[in-house]
């Protein structure tokens, strides 16, 4: 009987160095692909002016950094009712960044809900049109208006933020994310001034965004 | 998902919606009169060819020449060194009659390009011009140079009317 157990103990340890092994963090492992949709474009009509729909895809590096390509699609059809101002637009645009998971470590390596970091560059090119009503020459009177067609107009900026993120079944995750926009460059024309950029919102030298993303979880072992 | 997961996620979706919506703001200033103003200064040439600002020292009278009438936009104005007009919306060549205190007049033509311009949805049309030359008559002014030919909502001076001593 004692010799039996002296013969089980090494194969114990032996157990144990291999569940430690198995848990060990890696910070640099890849450990698969997620794809993500933004559900937020689909309700921002409720609150602003315009909609957009966004997807994504993520890759998992160490459960803590993640890669993360956007692309989407912002449409704008709007008429100002007080002063019957009418812009149009619709165009695709584009973000590269990462995620970073402030919840890993090395005791907690895969933690199902967490907070994570954010940033990105984003990038539009597009064009717009422009309808204005008349105006009155209040000295001389006459009247005259704006009718713009296909005006070129770009802009690059960054998004940094925060999200959280929580397990909701097996490979699916839901979370959202608020975001700080700064506008790094935007086209001027010379008889206009962008008012709203697809995948930034409206034109101003800083805004908020948001997210509310479904992710599914690509099984990658 | 778990009753404290939907409780985390509500709660912080909610303070998400109050601080988008909280920040949502129109991001333009309207002024409340949308009228960019061509601003001219006063100057003059001294002995020692020393360029000066220059304070008007008679009463000025300023018409502009509205539909063939004339319009006074600036009634006795006294020791000015500078003043800003309003431009027309349509027409190309914009007529301004000085008239002094000794019933002399002078006669400014300003021949401008007129761009409406899309500020925001907010504010609307807005009418800035650009300067292209200006001709006059010389009973008081000796020369005329534009310095700034675009004519927006700026303050910034866009012509020096040099007057003779």
């Amino acid at each position: 009987m004692f010799s039996s157990i002296l013969l089980l103990v090494p194969l114990n340890i032996q157990a144990k160095d291999k569940e430690k092994k198995e848990g060990e963090y890696k910070f640099f492992s890849f450990n698969g692909v997620g794809i993500q949709a933004d559900l937020f474009g689909y309700i921002f009509p409720l609150i602003g002016e315009y909609t957009y729909a966004e997807g994504a895809v993520e890759a998992n590096i160490g459960n803590r950094l993640y890669p993360i390509a956007e692309i989407g699609y912002g449409w704008c059809n709007y008429t100002e009712e007080t002063n019957g101002m009418h812009y149009k637009t619709s165009s695709p645009y584009y973000k590269v960044g990462f995620n970073y998971n402030f919840f890993t470590k090395k005791d907690n390596p895969n933690p199902k809900n967490y907070i994570y970091g954010l940033a990105r560059v984003g990038w539009c090119n597009f064009k717009y049109d422009i309808n204005t009503p008349e105006i009155t020459d209040p000295v001389w009177s006459g009247n005259t208006s704006l009718n713009l067609t296909d005006t070129k107009g770009s802009s690059i900026w960054a998004e940094i933020g925060a999200g959280i993120k929580v397990k909701i079944a097996k490979g699916f995750h839901m979370g959202w994310s608020i975001r700080y926009k700064f506008r790094f460059t935007e086209e001027k024309s010379p008889n206009s001034k962008m008012w709203y950029i697809p995948g930034y919102g409206i034109n101003k030298s800083t805004c908020f965004g948001g997210s509310y993303s479904l992710i599914y979880d690509i099984p990658f072992k | 998902m778990t009753s404290n997961t939907a409780k985390i996620l509500t709660a912080t979706l909610l303070t998400a919606c109050a601080l988008f919506l909280g920040a949502c703001d129109s991001g333009y200033e309207c002024g409340i009169n949308k009228t960019s103003y061509n601003r001219i200064k006063f100057y003059n040439i001294d002995s020692n060819n020393i360029e000066n600002e220059y304070k008007f020292p008679d009463v000025l009278t300023i018409s502009l020449l509205v539909n063939g009438k004339d319009s006074i936009v600036v009634n006795h104005l006294s020791n000015a060194s500078d003043l800003q007009l309003p431009m027309s919306y349509t027409q190309e060549c914009d007529t301004v009659v000085f008239c002094y205190e000794n019933n002399a007049t002078d006669t400014l033509y300003i021949k401008h390009e007129n761009i409406p311009y899309f500020i925001s949805m907010e504010c609307g049309l807005a009418m800035y011009h650009r300067l292209q030359s200006v001709t006059h008559t010389n009973a008081f002014i000796d020369s005329v140079a534009i310095i700034n030919d675009y004519v927006n909502f700026d303050n910034n001076e866009n012509i020096k009317l040099y007057l003779v001593q």
